[in-house]
């Protein structure tokens, strides 16, 4: 930037001698008047001069800003219309999304209805062996409970009839029974006495 | 039967021959039954007996001693001396039970043990014993004992065979029968 700067003040100023030297001899023809006078042109040469200097600075610093303001401009007016792309872009989007929204809820509602239903029936039939399991183990139980307490019922009961049996046998055993009994036993083991001798020999 | 069997069976035979052949039978029973039940029930006489520690003339001492206390026949003092020598003291109760086995058979013996719930007469004894020398054709040495738990009647062993007509038993049966329904 400052380079070309210094080229537009060096072309400036060639451009205002260029200017002074083809301008004086026609000046130089001119007189009459005080403002005709050689000093007096000198003094509009001079004004001349720094007019057209303050005119080409004032563009050459005017020149480099515009030029910059009119590509910000320009990015900027690019930018917008990207964005107004995008922007379409994902309103199309949104609005195709939107066109598909319902079914797509109507097709989540019905996945979801369905996955509840075999979710339930999986519930259901799960209960069911697990309530199958217990009834049967209960079944057992009661089973095995009832047996027990019937073998138990009935071993109370046979000790009970042994001890009441045991308790009357003590009291009808009187020693004349007792005798008899005795030789009655002799007797039938002399039978088998008997016949395991003769099993013997 | 093992080998501490048939080596006990042969000392008592070895005993049971000198005490049939010298007619000393029942005293050398009892003897020997004596001397076996003290060596039991004393365990210092056991120790000594045993002991490889102490000295074999030690050892026949103490069996002459106790021999002429216990007034001993003398083939049994010289039959333990042959035990100490033998070194088979500890076989004592297995020789003694062999013994009576081998004597009871080669006199024609069978024991008999009677358990009863009351005591037996003399008649009932009698008429048992006869019965059972009958059938058996031995004479039948019977030991009888009560046992008021049996309720009534009477159990007999003859051997290894047992006669059981007690109260107890048939109440017994009764309860498994019962139970088994």
């Amino acid at each position: 930037m400052m380079l070309s700067t210094r080229s537009l003040t060096d072309l400036t100023a060639r451009l205002a001698a260029l200017f002074f030297l083809l301008a004086a001899p026609v000046l130089a023809q001119e007189g009459g008047s005080v403002t005709d006078a050689p000093l007096g042109q000198v003094f509009r040469w001079i004004n001349f001069a720094i007019v057209l200097g303050l005119i080409v600075w004032g563009f050459s610093k005017a020149v480099p800003y515009f030029r910059r303001h009119a590509e910000e401009i320009s990015q900027k007016i690019a930018e917008g219309a990207r964005a107004r792309e995008t922007a379409e872009k994902r309103r199309a989007e949104a609005q195709a999304k939107l066109a598909t929204i319902g079914t797509e809820v109507v097709q989540m509602r019905e996945e979801s209805k369905r996955a509840s239903a075999l979710e339930a029936e999986r519930l259901k039939a799960l209960a069911k062996t697990e309530a199958e399991a217990i009834e049967r183990a209960a079944q057992a139980e009661i089973a095995a409970t009832e047996h027990a307490a019937r073998l138990e019922l009935k071993t109370l009961a046979a000790r009970m009839a042994v001890e009441k049996a045991e308790s009357l046998l003590r009291q009808e055993l009187k020693p004349k029974v007792e005798s008899d009994r005795f030789f009655e036993f002799v007797a039938s083991m002399a039978v088998l006495v008997g016949r395991q001798q003769q099993a013997k020999s | 039967m093992g080998l501490d069997g048939a080596v006990s069976s042969r000392y008592a035979a070895a005993l049971v021959d000198v005490a049939l052949d010298q007619k000393i039978a029942d005293r050398v029973k009892d003897d020997l039954a004596s001397f076996t039940e003290a060596y039991l029930s004393a365990a210092d006489l056991r120790n000594t007996l045993e002991s490889p520690a102490v000295s074999r003339e030690a050892k026949l001492q103490v069996i002459r001693k106790l021999g002429e206390r216990m007034n001993l026949a003398p083939a049994v003092r010289n039959f333990l001396s042959v035990l100490v020598d033998h070194r088979r003291t500890e076989m004592l109760r297995e020789i003694q039970q062999a013994f009576q086995t081998e004597l009871n058979a080669r006199q024609n013996i069978a024991e008999a043990e009677v358990t009863s719930a009351r005591t037996l007469s003399a008649e009932e004894r009698k008429n048992l014993i006869e019965m059972l020398e009958t059938q058996t054709k031995k004479k039948i040495e019977a030991r009888f004992r009560e046992d008021e738990s049996l309720v009534g009647g009477t159990v007999v062993r003859v051997g290894s065979t047992i006669y059981d007509n007690s109260v107890r038993a048939q109440l017994d049966r009764m309860r498994e029968r019962l139970e088994a329904e």
